[in-house]
C-alpha cells in the first residue's frame, strides 16, 4: 500500500525580513496507483508541494505519508521517483548512464534492467549518446526513465514537458501513461496545461496562491486507457472548462 | 535622425535618475554609513592582527630575528618615515603612471577592435593567450632595454596591467546587444557616436573590472622591477633590508607595502562595485 | 575527432604564423640597424643555444622540479579548502576573502620573510611557487562547486546519496571545466614563483641563469633563457589543455576569467 496522505500540512519560507506562506491547510489522500494532476497559478506552490513529499523539504506543520513512512524513510528505501521540469541529466555520462545513476547510488540488485527501460521510454539505440547529442524531449524521457531505475513507489514529476512543443508533449503524455499503467506507482504530475491535466488524470487538483491551498478538486471519469481522440468529446471539453473556471474562479489569470 | 536617437538614447538613460532625486540624499547617507562600517571593520581587523601578532611573539618567546614585535616595527616606521616614505612614493608613481598608461593604451587598442571584425579576430586570440602567460617573467628583458631607472618600473606595470585591461575592455566594448547598435545605426547614428553613447557605458562595468583585476598584481610588478633593477622603491628597500639583516626596517617595508597593495586592491574594487551596480 | 583536430590546427597557426612574422621582422630590423644592443636578432639567440643547451637543460630541471612541487601542493591545498566551503557553505565567504587578502599581498614583499623563516633553498622555491599558483586554483574549484545544479543536487538527495558519492558523482564533475581553466591559468603561476624565488638569490634555476647573464650583459643568453622559460610556460599550459581536452568531453572550455601576471 503506498498512498500519499497529507495531514493539515503547511509550509512557510523564512526570508530576512518576513515570512512567506507558501503551502497551508493541504489535506490530501492519493490513492495507491492513482494518477493526480496539480494546477494552479505560478508561485501557488506546487513545486512547494513536490518537494515536501520527496523530503527536499520538511512541512512547518502537518504531517506525510508515503505507505506507512515518513517521506524521509520512503527516500531512503528508493521508494521515490522525482522528474524536474528541465531534465537535469549529468552532461559527463550517456543516457545508460544517467538511468543507472539512483542504480550505482542505492547500491542494490538492479530491480529492472536499465537497458529495458530504456528501450520503454523509446530511447533504443541512443544508450550510448550524450544529454547534449538529444532533443528536448528525449532528454525527458532519460529523465523518466532515470526516475523509475529504482520501481519507485511514487512517481513525481514537476512540469516535466512545460518546455515541449506541443506535438511532442502529447506523444509523452501518451507514453507517460502507457509507463505508469505498467508499473502501477502512484503519480503525481504538475503541470500548466488544462488539457494535460485532464487528459492525464484521475483528479486534477486546482491550486489557489497566497497562501497555497486547494481550492477545487475535479474527478475525470473518463475511460482508460486514455486516447488522443478523446480530446475532440464533449465530455472532456466539459472537463476542460471546469478546470478553466476553477481557475480563474480565484486567482484572475492563469500565469 | 542621429540627433533623436541620442536623445532618446540619453533620455532613456537620465530619466530614472532624475525620478530618484529625492532619494539621493538618502542614498548619500547609507553610502557613508557603509564606508564607514568598512573602515571600523577594517581597523577592527588591523587591531586583532596586531593583537595576535604581538600574543604569538610574546607567548612563544620569538627571537627578533624570525620575527620582530610589532612595537619595534612601528618605531622603525616612525623612525625611518622619510627614507620608507620616499621608496614608497617611488613604487607608488611606478604602479599608478604605469596602470594609467596601460588603461589609455588598452581603451584605444579595443576601441580600435570594434572598427575592424578583422582586426580583432587577428590579434585577440594572441592577446587571450599572452594574457596568461607569466608576463613578469620578461622583466628582466624591460630592464635589459629601459636601463635601471624608473622607466623599467613603469614599463614593467604597463606591461603586466595591459593585458586584463585589454582583454575586458574588448569585451565590454562588444557587450550591447546586437538589437541596441541596429538602433543606433538606424536612426543614422555614425561609429564614434555609437562608441561614446552605446559601447563605452556598456563596457565601463567591464573596465573597472579589468582595472581591479591588473590592480592585484601592480604594485607586485612595480616592486618586482625594482627588485632587479636596483631603484630606489619599496622592493629595493626591503631586498637591501633583508641581505643587511637591517630586519625591523624589512618588516616596515613589507607592511608597507602590503598596505599600499591591499589599500589600492580594496579602492579598486569599490570602484568596481559603484559602477557595476 | 577530425573536427576537432582541424579546430586546434586552426586555432594554432594564426599565433604561429604572427609569431613567425615577428622574428622575421626582428631579424630583418637587426640587420637594418634598427634595433638597440639590448635587442638581439633571432639568429643571435639560436646561436646562443648549442652552449647554453646544457646549462638550460640542468637549470630547467631545478625550476620545472619546484614549480611542479608547488603546483601540486598548491592544487591539493586548493581542492580542500574549497572541499570545505562546500561541505559548509559559511565558509565559504570567509575562505574567498581570505584567499582575496592573500592574492593582493605582493609575493615579493613576503619571500624575504621566507627565507628567514625557512632559509635559501629548494624549500622557498617551491613555497613560493605554490603560494603563486594558489589564488586561482582556489577560485576556480569554489566556482566550480559552487556551479552544481540545484536540481541534480534536489536529485541526489531524493535518491538518498551520500555525502562522499555527491562528491564523486556531481560535485567534483561539475566543477572539472572551471578547475581545468584554474589549472591551466596557475601552471605559469607556479614557474614565475619559482623564478621570483629564484631570483632572491641562488645560483641555481633559470631565474639564477637569468639574473647572472643579465648581470654580465649577456644580451642573447638573457633572452635565449627567457624565451626559455615562456616556452615552459606554454608547454605546461598547453599539456593540461590536451588533458582537459581529453576528461572534458561535455562542454567547451569554461573562462576562467582570472588573468596571469
Ligand atoms: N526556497 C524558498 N525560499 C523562499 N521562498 C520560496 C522557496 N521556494 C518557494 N518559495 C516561495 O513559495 C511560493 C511557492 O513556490 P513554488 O512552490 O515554486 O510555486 P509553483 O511551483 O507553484 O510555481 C512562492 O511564493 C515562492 O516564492
Ligand atoms: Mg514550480
Amino acid at each position: 500500500m503506498t498512498e500519499i496522505i497529507l495531514r493539515n500540512v503547511a509550509k512557510r519560507f523564512l526570508l530576512p525580513d518576513r515570512e512567506v506562506s507558501a503551502l497551508e491547510g493541504i489535506e490530501l489522500t492519493l490513492p495507491t496507483g492513482s494518477f493526480t494532476a496539480l494546477i494552479g497559478p505560478s508561485g501557488c506552490g506546487k513545486s512547494t508541494l513536490l518537494r515536501l513529499v520527496a523530503d527536499v523539504l520538511r512541512p512547518s506543520e502537518g504531517e506525510i505519508r508515503i505507505g506507512a513512512n515518513a517521506p524521509s524513510v520512503a527516500r531512503r528505501k528508493h521508494e521515490i521517483g522525482f522528474v524536474f521540469q528541465e531534465a537535469s541529466l549529468l552532461p559527463w555520462r550517456n543516457v545508460l548512464g544517467n538511468v543507472c545513476l539512483p542504480i550505482e547510488v542505492a547500491r542494490v540488485p538492479a530491480t529492472r534492467d536499465p537497458k529495458a527501460l530504456v528501450h520503454m521510454v523509446g530511447l533504443a539505440g541512443f544508450e550510448e549518446a550524450r544529454p547534449a547529442q538529444l532533443s528536448g524531449g528525449m532528454q525527458q524521457r532519460v529523465a523518466i526513465a532515470r526516475a523509475l531505475a529504482l520501481d519507485p513507489k511514487v512517481l513525481l514529476m514537476d512540469e516535466p514537458f512545460g518546455a515541449l512543443d506541443e506535438i511532442t508533449r502529447q506523444r509523452m503524455n501518451l507514453e507517460l501513461l502507457r509507463i505508469w499503467k505498467s508499473t502501477g506507482t502512484t503519480a503525481v504530475l504538475v503541470t500548466h496545461s488544462i488539457s494535460e491535466a485532464v487528459f492525464m488524470a484521475d483528479t486534477v487538483l486546482v491550486l489557489s496562491a497566497n497562501p497555497g491551498r486547494i481550492a477545487h478538486r475535479i474527478e475525470v471519469d473518463m475511460p482508460r486507457p486514455r486516447r488522443l481522440e478523446m480530446m475532440r468529446q464533449l465530455a472532456f471539453n466539459a472537463l476542460e472548462n471546469e478546470v478553466r473556471a476553477a481557475l480563474f474562479d480565484d486567482s484572475g489569470a492563469v500565469a | 535622425m542621429a540627433a533623436t536617437g541620442g536623445a532618446e538614447m540619453s533620455g532613456t538613460v537620465s530619466r530614472p535618475d532624475a525620478r530618484l532625486l529625492p532619494g539621493r540624499q538618502a542614498e548619500a547617507e547609507r553610502m557613508l554609513a557603509a564606508l564607514l562600517r568598512g573602515l571600523a571593520f577594517v581597523a577592527l581587523l588591523l587591531g586583532a592582527l596586531v593583537l595576535i601578532w604581538h600574543a604569538l611573539i610574546v607567548t612563544l618567546a620569538v627571537p627578533a630575528y624570525v620575527a620582530p614585535s610589532p612595537q619595534a616595527v612601528w618605531t622603525t616606521l616612525t623612525g625611518e618615515w622619510p627614507r620608507l616614505s620616499q621608496a614608497l612614493w617611488f613604487t607608488l608613481r611606478s604602479t599608478l603612471g604605469g596602470m594609467a598608461i596601460a588603461l589609455v593604451l588598452a581603451l584605444v587598442l579595443a576601441g580600435l577592435f570594434t572598427l575592424s571584425d578583422l582586426l580583432s579576430r587577428a590579434f585577440l586570440p594572441l592577446i587571450v593567450i599572452l594574457r596568461t602567460a607569466p608576463i613578469l617573467a620578461i622583466a628582466p628583458l624591460l630592464i635589459l632595454i629601459f636601463g635601471r631607472g624608473q622607466a623599467t618600473s613603469v614599463a614593467v606595470v604597463v606591461m603586466v596591467s595591459f593585458f586584463p585591461m585589454m582583454v575586458n575592455a574588448a569585451r565590454g566594448f562588444r557587450s550591447p546587444k546586437a538589437n541596441v547598435l541596429e538602433l543606433m545605426h538606424v536612426c543614422g547614428a555614425n561609429w564614434w557616436q555609437i562608441f561614446l553613447k552605446v559601447r563605452l557605458p556598456f563596457a565601463l562595468p567591464y573596465i573597472f573590472t579589468g582595472i581591479r583585476m591588473a590592480a592585484a598584481g601592480a604594485v607586485l610588478s612595480a616592486m618586482l622591477a625594482e627588485w632587479l633593477s636596483g631603484a630606489p622603491g619599496l622592493g629595493t628597500l626591503i631586498l637591501e633590508a633583508s641581505s643587511f639583516r637591517r630586519l625591523p626596517l624589512m618588516w616596515a617595508g613589507v607592511v608597507l607595502s602590503m598596505a599600499a597593495a591591499t589599500t589600492l586592491f580594496f579602492l579598486t574594487v569599490q570602484l568596481e562595485r559603484r559602477m557595476t551596480r | 575527432m577530425s573536427g576537432a583536430r582541424q579546430g586546434l590546427i586552426g586555432a594554432l597557426v594564426p599565433p604561429m604564423l604572427v609569431l613567425l612574422a615577428v622574428g622575421l621582422g626582428a631579424e630583418l630590423a637587426k640587420g637594418l640597424g634598427l634595433l638597440p644592443i639590448t635587442v638581439p636578432a633571432p639568429s643571435q639567440v639560436a646561436a646562443m643555444l648549442p652552449t647554453s643547451f646544457d646549462d638550460l637543460m640542468y637549470h630547467g630541471a631545478r625550476t620545472v622540479r619546484s614549480a611542479l612541487t608547488g603546483y601540486a601542493v598548491a592544487a591539493s591545498l586548493a581542492l580542500a579548502l574549497a572541499s570545505v566551503a562546500l561541505a559548509i557553505r559559511a565558509l565559504e565567504r570567509p575562505i574567498v576573502s581570505m584567499a582575496v587578502l592573500v592574492d593582493c599581498i605582493p609575493i615579493i614583499a613576503i619571500a624575504p620573510i621566507f627565507v628567514i623563516w625557512i632559509g635559501q633553498g629548494p624549500h622557498l622555491h617551491v613555497t613560493v611557487a605554490a603560494i603563486a599558483a594558489f589564488f586561482p586554483l582556489l577560485v576556480g574549484a569554489v566556482q566550480g562547486f559552487r556551479a552544481i545544479d540545484r536540481n541534480m543536487e534536489e536529485l541526489f538527495h531524493v535518491i538518498a546519496a551520500s555525502r562522499w558519492q555527491r562528491l564523486c558523482k556531481l560535485a567534483v564533475p561539475s566543477a572539472l571545466p572551471y578547475l581545468f581553466a584554474a589549472l591551466k591559468i596557475a601552471a605559469p603561476l607556479a614557474l614565475l614563483g619559482t623564478l621570483i624565488a629564484e631570483w632572491m638569490g641562488t645560483d641555481r634555476g633559470l631565474g639564477a641563469m637569468i639574473v647572472l647573464s643579465l648581470f654580465s650583459f649577456d644580451v642573447a643568453r638573457t633572452w635565449l633563457t627567457i624565451l626559455t622559460v615562456c616556452g615552459l610556460s606554454a608547454l605546461a599550459y598547453g599539456l593540461i589543455a590536451l588533458i582537459e581536452s581529453r576528461v572534458v568531453t561535455w562542454t567547451g572550455p569554461a573562462d576562467g576569467g582570472h588573468g596571469g601576471r
